[in-house]
């Protein structure tokens, strides 16, 4: 839409003059910002500022489970779209972080489960050679080729334990498994990382 | 912890590191009616049981009878279409897909220069005014979104006093609501020719390319920028210099899908109308030559000399004009022309509305929706707009301008609706100024 503007005639009149292609301009400072709100306006309002607080940090922890950022970024809205349709289920406005990064959990073993390997190696192609340059070092690049590399439950196990600062409890809860098995598969990955790094070096 | 764990750690962080934004969330038009629930149903609910059936029953027929009361307030047909009505819900909450966010110009007194401005028509408020540089006349601006409803682009040309305005300036405007910062503008590093003008411009779906109509002494340019780098990837040129439109022989950009640009042409002095399809993904530089003709309709009428506004069809004699489109717009669908259109009705009296041509039977249009003022309207004061449609094109945000002799001259006053299944819902108070969605 294009707009030809004249400068209104003073400030004490809160119309301008008819402009040349016949809109009005109203003084923007003296606009009524009053807003009446809708019910659902509340729960828009709600999961917005949800998405703010939380969108960024589950997007990285999908973006480590899958190391594909569309793919991150989808299961993170999938998870927030999935919030507000259930939004009048969940017992309370504060278990919402929780649903969230179980719901974005989920939605990554999912997509993992369905994803046939061609796709996931074309994916990591594609995204090695674009964020090359923004990992630290070149040993830091291939520590992550190798976690790419991992079971997807170990691989979850890591992200758990390591970035998320889980304790092994806390792991098997988030993943419904024993401690033992969150415990056992973390070492697994730990040693496999050590083998596959040694034999890249 | 050994060496290899620390490792895993500060690759796993600085991987997450890297990802440093995420595209705006979007939730669809309904939204969920309650607030989370913490308390369990209480015993004494299950007494109401019994009661569950006559009670549903007797909200039905509430339901029904309110229904038919506010459609009845709705109809246009010879209503008012008084804009500042009442404490009437927002367009957006009613119509569904209707955009919420708008981006435009106003003039800010605390400032004292001119400002983008950002607003939420749901909320019926400005939430962000960005003065344009101090002193600066804003001669023509120009704003389009994106899909998401979170992405605008803006063009502005602003001069010093009575200094030749110079090339536009373009800014990204980005909603982040709910943030602590939620709109961010920054410039974009399009590089536009000072000696021509932006007549319209279009934002492509995902955003990321800015299609835009430019006329110059020589005729006209359709051209396509990535707004990421702000690079020309494609120039389509029109020996079109004048016609009944004047400055704007080509306008009405919409964009079909990713890769398909639709335009309107309008040819004079026979005035011809025309939508064109343009594939901006493949080579070439003609613009008639190179693009599609998908939708036309001729005008049997004698431009006036004088008298009556100069926008849009509104040169031609109103009797001959009245099944023209003032702007004519492809649908995003590409299935479908939609246009504003100033009419006549059987009582003598003017009213707008707004059409939809189906490419498939472009002679048997739909109506979309009509309004009438009660007033007598000597013309309209610039064209019958679509500020906005939906793919499908059942759904428009329509401008309208009537004019009305009153004591002393004419008075004109501004309407934006949005328009759908022959309803209109003006919005509660006229929006800050004109602006794009």
């Amino acid at each position: 839409m294009v707009i030809s503007y004249t400068k209104p005639k003073g400030p004490s009149s809160s119309r301008a003059s008819t402009f040349p292609v016949g809109v009005s301009l109203y003084y923007v400072d003296q606009m009524d910002t009053r807003a009446p709100e809708a019910p659902h306006a509340a729960v828009d309002q709600q999961i917005t500022a949800l998405y703010q607080a939380h969108a960024l940090s589950l997007a990285r922890l999908a973006l480590l489970m899958l190391g594909d950022r569309d793919a991150a970024q989808d299961v993170v809205q999938d998870a927030f779209l999935g919030l507000y349709r259930r939004w009048d289920k969940l017992a309370s406005a504060d278990a919402a972080p929780a649903y969230l990064r179980a719901s974005v959990l989920n939605g990554c073993r999912s997509l993992l489960k369905r994803r046939s390997l061609p796709t996931l190696h074309a994916a990591e192609a594609s995204m090695d050679s674009a964020e090359a340059a923004l990992m630290h070092t070149e040993q830091q690049r291939a520590m992550f080729a190798a976690i790419r590399r991992l079971p997807a439950r170990q691989r979850e196990t890591l992200v758990l334990r390591y970035y998320l600062d889980m304790s092994e409890d806390q792991a098997a809860r988030v993943m419904g498994v024993s401690r033992g098995t969150v415990k056992a598969a973390t070492s697994r990955a730990i040693a496999a990382i050590g083998r596959m790094l040694k034999e890249e070096s | 912890m050994n060496p290899l764990e620390d490792e895993i750690r500060d690759t796993l962080r600085s991987k997450a590191a890297s990802l440093r934004e995420v595209r705006p969330l979007r939730l669809p038009p309904v939204a969920p009616a309650h607030k989370p629930r913490a308390v369990p149903r209480a015993p004494w609910a299950r007494r109401l049981r019994a009661w569950q059936g006559p009670a549903v029953a007797a909200a039905i027929v509430v339901l029904v009878a309110a229904t038919l009361v506010t459609l009845k307030s709705l109809r246009n047909e010879h209503a008012a279409p008084v804009a500042s009505r009442g404490p009437v819900a927002g367009p957006s909450s009613a119509a569904g897909p209707a955009p919420r966010y708008y981006v435009g110009f106003g003039w800010s007194l605390s400032a004292g220069s001119w400002a983008i401005i950002v607003g939420d028509a749901q909320a019926r408020k400005t939430i962000a005014t960005s003065p344009l540089p101090k002193g600066g006349v804003l001669s023509d601006g120009a704003t389009s979104g994106a899909a998401d409803d979170r992405t605008f682009v803006v063009s502005a040309v602003a001069g010093q006093g009575n200094a030749v305005p110079g090339a536009p300036t373009w800014y990204l405007a980005r909603i982040f609501p709910g943030s602590a910062d939620p709109v961010r503008i920054t410039k974009l590093p399009i590089k536009f020719p000072a000696d021509e003008a932006v007549r319209d411009i279009a934002l492509s779906g995902d955003g990321t390319e800015l299609a835009v109509v430019s006329s110059a002494s020589w005729g006209a340019d359709v051209r396509v920028y990535s707004v990421a780098t702000g690079r020309l990837r494609h120039s389509w040129s029109a020996d079109i210099r004048s016609s009944v439109r004047n400055l704007e022989p080509i306008a009405d950009l919409s964009w079909v899908g990713d890769s398909t640009v639709g335009f309107a042409v309008t040819y004079s002095p026979q005035v011809r109308e025309e939508v064109r399809t343009l594939d901006v993904g493949k080579t070439g530089t003609n613009l008639l030559a190179d693009s599609h003709l998908v939708w036309s309709q001729y005008v049997h009428g004698t431009p006036l000399s004088t008298g009556e506004p100069h926008h849009g069809l509104t040169n031609v004699s109103r009797l001959a004009a009245r099944h023209a489109c003032d702007t004519p717009f492809l649908t995003g669908n590409g299935q479908a022309v939609v246009c504003g259109n100033s009419t006549y009705l059987s009582d003598n009296r003017w009213s707008a509305v707004w059409l939809a041509y189906p490419l498939a039977t472009p002679t048997r249009p739909r109506v979309i929706g009509r309004v009438q003022e009660p007033r007598d309207v000597s013309s309209f004061n610039g064209p019958i707009s679509v500020d906005w449609t939906n793919p499908a094109g059942t759904e428009v945000i329509g401008s309208w301008n009537p004019q009305v002799q009153v004591a002393g001259g004419t008075k004109v006053t501004n309407y934006e609706a949005v328009i759908e299944n022959g309803k209109f819902m003006p919005f509660p108070r006229p929006l800050d100024a004109a602006v794009g969605w």
